[in-house]
C-alpha cells in the first residue's frame, strides 16, 4: 500500500516538474490580445463562434504536443531544426514571419494598458513606461524561478472571468450545443464575413505563431528528459484545455450580454459592460486590472519568444539562465520590441479594440507557413525516429494547414474587396 | 576563395556536354587539413558521388572527366552540408557562438575547406544579396568585415556528433568578459590555463588572472618565468600583487622584486611590510577554495585535479565572486553532500579568521577555543590569504609547554 502511495506521489512530483511550458504557452495565449478577440467575436458573433473554438482547442493541443516532442526528442528548438534542415533563407522567412505576429501582438498588449490606464483615470504615456520598465526588470532582473512562479500566478486571475461569466447568466444549453454545431443566427453575407475574419483572429490568439517556438525552447531551457515525454504530453493537452476553458466563458460572457444587447465593442468601458450588471461598480476595476494583467504577460511572453527563435535561428547564445552579458544580443531584440511598440501605442489613435482583430487574423495567416515546417520536422523518421506523427495528427495537421489557408485567401479578399 | 554557397547549385557537365544534374554536396575529409575528396551531384532520379580527380574545371558550370567509376564514403569523410552548414558552433563549454552561416573553400595548393563564415556577410551571401549590399555599404563607405572562423579553430574530432565545437585557444574566448573566463579556466587544470594565457595579450592575460583564485595565481606564478610574472604584477592590483608575492616562495618572490622598477618595487615593498608579521610566516599558501555556486561534484572534481600536491585538506573555503571568504566546510562534510547541492547551501557562513596582525597567541587562542584544524588569514578586503593550520602553531605550543 505504502509503495503504491509512494509510487502516486512521485509520479504525481514527476508531473510537476514538467508542469509549466506547455501551461504557460497555453495560458498565456489568453494575453490582453486574446481576452480582446474573444470578447469581441462574442459581441459581435454570439454563441456560434463556440464552434470554432472547439476545433481550435483540439489543433492547439496537436500542436504544442507535436513542438514539445519535436524539442524533447531532438534537443533543439524549432528554430534551430528549420536552420538546420532548411537554411537560411526559410530561417529569414519564418522569422520575417515571427516576427511580424509578434509586434502586431505585442504592440496591441500594450495597448491593453493604455486602456488600463483610461478606466483607471492613469496619465496614460507615464503608465506605459512604467510597464515596460516593470517588464525589463522582471526579465532581466528575477532570475528564471521567479520569472516562471509569476507566470503561473497571474494564471489565478484567469479565474476571475469565470466568476464574470457564471454572473452573466447565460444560455447554457444554446453555447453549448453551439459547440458542436453552429446554430441560431440568421446567416447573412455580413454575418459570414465576420465569421470568418473574426474566426480567425480567434484561432490566430489562440494558436500562435510564438506559441510554436516558445513551447519548444521553454521545454528546452527547462531541461525536461526525454523519458518524460509522456508527462508532457499530457501537460500539453491539459494547457489546451485550460486556455480554451477560460476562453470558452470569455465568449459566454460577452455573448450573453452584449451580443444580445446589440452592442458593438469598441473600448474597455463597454467590454467592462459586459460584467458590470453582475459585478456592479466592481466590474469596470476588474477588467481594467484583468487586461493590465494578461496584457503584461502576453508582452513578456511574446517579446521573449522572438528572442528567443532569433537566438536559435542564428545561433547565439539565448536563454533566460545565462546572464546579462553572454546574451547581450538575445535581450537586445527583446528590449528593441518593447520600444518600438511603446512608441506606435502612445501615436493616439491606436486603440487596442480597433487593432485586435486585426493583428490575431495576421497572426492566423502566419500559421500554414510554421505548420508546414512542424509537419514536415514531426513526419520526418530521420529527425524523430520511433516519435514521428501518427495518422490522426499528419491528416489533422495537413487539413489546418488547407483549411486555414483558405480562411486567410477569403479573409483577404472580404477586407480588400468590400 | 570559393564558398560552399556559391558553388552549390551548379551545373556539373561531362566532358562529352552530358548534363549530369547540379551540384548538391561536397565531401571532405575529417582532419588537421580537410581536403575535398569527393563531390554530389543530383538530379531528378539520382545522386553520384564523384571523386574530386574527376574534377576538370570549375566556373559558371563544373565539367568532370568522363569516369563512372563508383565510389564509397569512407567513415572519416563528411558532408559539408551535413556536418558543418546551418550548424551551431559551441565553444569548449558549451555555450552557443554563431552559425554556420557559409563554407569557404580555397583552391591551391590542393581544394580543402579553409574555414567557416559566421558573418553578415555570410548569410547575405545565402540570400544572394552580399553584391548589392555590397555595393551600397561600399558607396557609404562603411566597411563590413567578413568574419571568418579557421578551420585550424575547430575540433575535427567532434565533428561527427553533430556539433562544431571550438578548440579553446579560440579568439572569441578572449572577448568574453575577464570574469567569466577565469570562472570558465578554473574549471580546467593549471597546464590548460597556462597555455591559455599565452593566447591573450599581456593586459588580457593580467585581467584574468587578477580573477583567478589565489591557489591558481600561485600555481601560475610558480610556472612563470621571473620576467613574465614581473609584467603581471605592475598590471594588476598592488593589493593583489603583494597577495601573490607573499604566496610565493621566498627565492621567486626576489627574483620578480628585482626585475620591477623602481618605484613598483618601493610600493611593494611597503605594503609588504604589513605582511611581515607573525601571521605571515606561519601561514602557508597551501589551501583550497571553491566558488559559492559549485556543487558538491565539481568540488569533487575540483579537489581531484587541483590539490594532488596537497599535504594537507580538511578545511575548504568558500569565495564569492569577488573572491572574499563567506564560508568554510570540511572534507567530511562534503563528503555528506547530494551531488548537485551548491557549496552556499551546505557550508558554515562567516567563518572564524584571522589577520595578518593577529597576535600569534590570539591564532592559538582561537584554533583550540573553537577546535578547528585551520584558520584562514585574509586581509582588508576578506580576501584570503593563506591559513594557519595546527600544524603550523604546533613548534609554538611545544616551545611553551617546555
Amino acid at each position: 500500500m505504502i509503495d503504491i502511495l509512494k509510487k502516486y506521489r512521485r509520479r504525481f512530483f514527476l508531473f510537476f516538474a514538467v508542469f509549466g511550458p506547455a501551461t504557460i504557452t497555453a495560458m498565456a495565449d489568453n494575453d490582453a490580445s486574446g481576452v480582446a478577440t474573444y470578447s469581441i467575436a462574442g459581441a459581435q458573433l454570439g454563441y456560434p463562434i463556440l464552434f470554432v473554438l472547439l476545433l481550435i482547442t483540439i489543433l492547439l493541443g496537436i500542436t504544442q504536443e507535436m513542438g514539445i516532442r519535436l524539442a524533447l526528442v531532438t534537443r533543439k528548438g524549432l528554430g534551430d531544426l528549420i536552420r538546420e534542415n532548411y537554411g537560411v533563407k526559410v530561417s529569414l522567412f519564418i522569422f520575417a514571419c515571427l516576427f511580424i505576429a509578434n509586434m502586431g501582438t505585442i504592440i496591441v498588449d500594450l495597448a491593453a494598458v493604455k486602456v488600463t490606464s483610461q478606466m483607471l483615470h492613469f496619465p496614460a504615456i507615464p503608465t506605459m513606461i512604467v510597464v515596460i520598465i516593470l517588464t525589463f526588470v522582471f526579465v532581466i532582473k528575477g532570475n528564471y524561478k521567479l520569472n516562471q512562479n509569476i507566470m503561473l500566478f497571474s494564471c489565478l486571475f484567469y479565474l476571475a472571468y469565470i466568476f464574470s461569466a457564471m454572473r452573466a447568466h447565460p444560455n447554457w444549453s444554446f453555447a453549448i450545443t453551439n459547440l458542436i454545431i453552429p446554430h441560431g443566427v440568421k446567416l447573412t453575407p455580413e454575418y459570414f464575413r465576420n465569421y470568418i475574419i473574426i474566426g480567425l483572429g480567434v484561432l490566430g490568439t489562440t494558436v500562435t505563431p510564438w506559441g510554436q517556438f516558445f513551447i519548444s525552447s521553454f521545454a528546452f531551457d527547462k531541461k525536461i528528459e526525454v523519458e518524460r515525454l509522456k508527462y508532457s504530453q499530457f501537460e500539453t493537452y491539459w494547457g489546451a484545455f485550460l486556455t480554451d476553458f477560460f476562453s470558452f466563458f470569455m465568449i459566454v460572457a460577452t455573448a450573453a450580454t452584449l451580443y444580445i444587447h446589440h452592442i458593438s465593442l469598441v473600448s474597455g468601458e463597454q467590454a467592462a459592460l459586459a460584467i458590470k450588471p453582475f459585478a456592479g461598480e466592481l466590474a469596470g476595476t476588474l477588467f481594467a486590472i484583468g487586461i493590465l494583467n494578461a496584457g503584461f504577460m502576453g508582452i513578456v511572453t511574446v517579446s521573449l519568444s522572438t528572442a528567443y527563435a532569433f537566438a536559435e535561428f542564428f545561433g547565439l547564445s539565448g536563454s533566460l539562465d545565462t546572464s546579462f552579458t553572454k546574451s547581450r544580443v538575445f535581450y537586445l531584440i527583446f528590449i528593441l520590441q518593447l520600444i518600438g511598440a511603446g512608441v506606435i501605442v502612445l501615436l493616439p489613435n491606436v486603440s487596442l479594440f480597433g487593432l485586435v482583430i486585426a493583428t490575431q487574423a495576421l497572426n492566423a495567416m502566419m500559421l500554414p507557413f510554421i505548420f508546414f515546417y512542424l509537419l514536415r520536422l514531426t513526419n520526418d523518421v530521420s529527425v524523430m525516429g520511433t516519435k514521428i506523427n501518427n495518422a490522426f495528427q499528419r491528416n489533422f495537421g495537413m487539413i489546418s494547414v488547407i483549411v486555414i489557408s483558405i480562411a486567410s485567401l477569403l479573409a483577404l479578399v472580404f477586407t480588400f474587396i468590400k | 576563395m570559393l564558398f560552399f554557397s556559391e558553388l552549390i547549385g551548379k551545373n556539373v557537365y561531362s566532358e562529352d556536354q552530358r548534363e549530369l544534374g547540379i551540384l548538391s554536396d561536397i565531401i571532405f575529409l575529417n582532419a588537421e587539413t580537410p581536403k575535398v575528396t569527393k563531390i554530389v551531384t543530383t538530379n531528378k532520379l539520382t545522386r553520384r558521388e564523384i571523386p574530386i580527380e574527376s574534377l576538370k574545371k570549375v566556373n559558371s558550370h563544373i565539367v568532370i572527366k568522363r569516369t563512372l567509376k563508383r565510389v564509397i564514403i569512407r567513415e572519416n569523410e563528411l558532408s559539408a552540408r551535413k556536418t558543418l552548414l546551418d550548424k551551431q558552433i559551441i565553444d569548449l563549454v558549451g555555450n552557443k557562438v554563431v552559425r554556420a552561416n557559409d563554407i569557404v573553400f580555397q583552391d591551391s595548393p590542393i581544394l580543402s575547406i579553409s574555414g567557416i563564415d559566421i558573418g553578415v556577410l555570410g548569410l547575405l551571401r545565402r540570400l544572394g544579396l552580399e553584391r548589392p549590399i555590397s555595393y551600397i555599404t561600399h558607396l557609404l563607405h562603411v566597411d563590413v568585415p567578413m568574419t571568418l572562423l579557421s578551420w585550424s579553430d575547430i575540433l575535427t574530432l567532434e565533428l561527427k556528433d553533430g556539433q562544431i565545437k571550438l578548440k579553446q585557444h579560440e579568439e572569441r574566448l578572449s572577448k568574453i568578459h575577464e570574469e567569466d573566463l577565469a570562472d570558465y579556466l578554473e574549471m580546467t587544470n593549471i597546464q590548460n590555463i597556462h597555455s591559455f594565457l599565452k593566447t591573450l595579450d599581456s593586459h588580457k592575460a593580467a585581467d584574468v588572472i587578477e580573477n583567478l583564485t589565489i591557489n591558481y595565481q600561485v600555481d601560475l606564478f610558480q610556472r612563470f618565468e621571473p620576467q613574465q610574472a614581473a609584467d603581471v604584477i605592475v598590471k594588476i592590483d598592488p593589493d593583489e600583487a603583494v597577495d601573490i608575492l607573499l604566496a610565493i616562495d621566498r627565492t621567486k618572490r626576489d627574483k620578480i622584486m628585482k626585475i620591477l622598477p623602481k618605484d613598483k618595487q618601493q610600493e611593494l615593498h611597503q605594503l609588504m611590510t604589513f605582511s611581515r608579521t607573525p601571521v605571515g610566516k606561519l601561514m602557508t599558501s597551501e589551501f583550497f577554495a571553491v566558488e559559492s555556486h559549485m556543487t558538491a561534484a565539481d568540488i569533487l572534481k575540483s579537489i581531484k585535479t587541483n590539490t594532488a600536491d596537497f599535504s594537507w585538506l580538511q578545511a575548504i573555503y568558500v569565495l564569492n565572486r569577488d573572491d572574499q571568504l563567506v564560508g568554510v566546510f570540511n572534507t567530511h562534510e562534503l563528503l555528506m553532500q547530494a551531488p548537485d547541492m551548491p557549496a552556499y547551501k551546505f557550508m558554515i557562513p562567516e567563518p572564524i579568521v584571522v589577520l595578518l596582525t593577529t597576535p600569534i597567541e590570539v591564532v592559538i587562542y582561537k584554533l583550540f577555543k573553537y577546535k578547528i584544524a585551520a584558520l584562514p588569514v585574509i586581509n582588508r578586503e576578506k580576501r584570503i590569504l593563506g591559513i594557519i593550520t595546527v600544524d603550523d602553531v604546533a613548534d609554538i605550543i611545544l616551545k611553551k609547554i617546555q
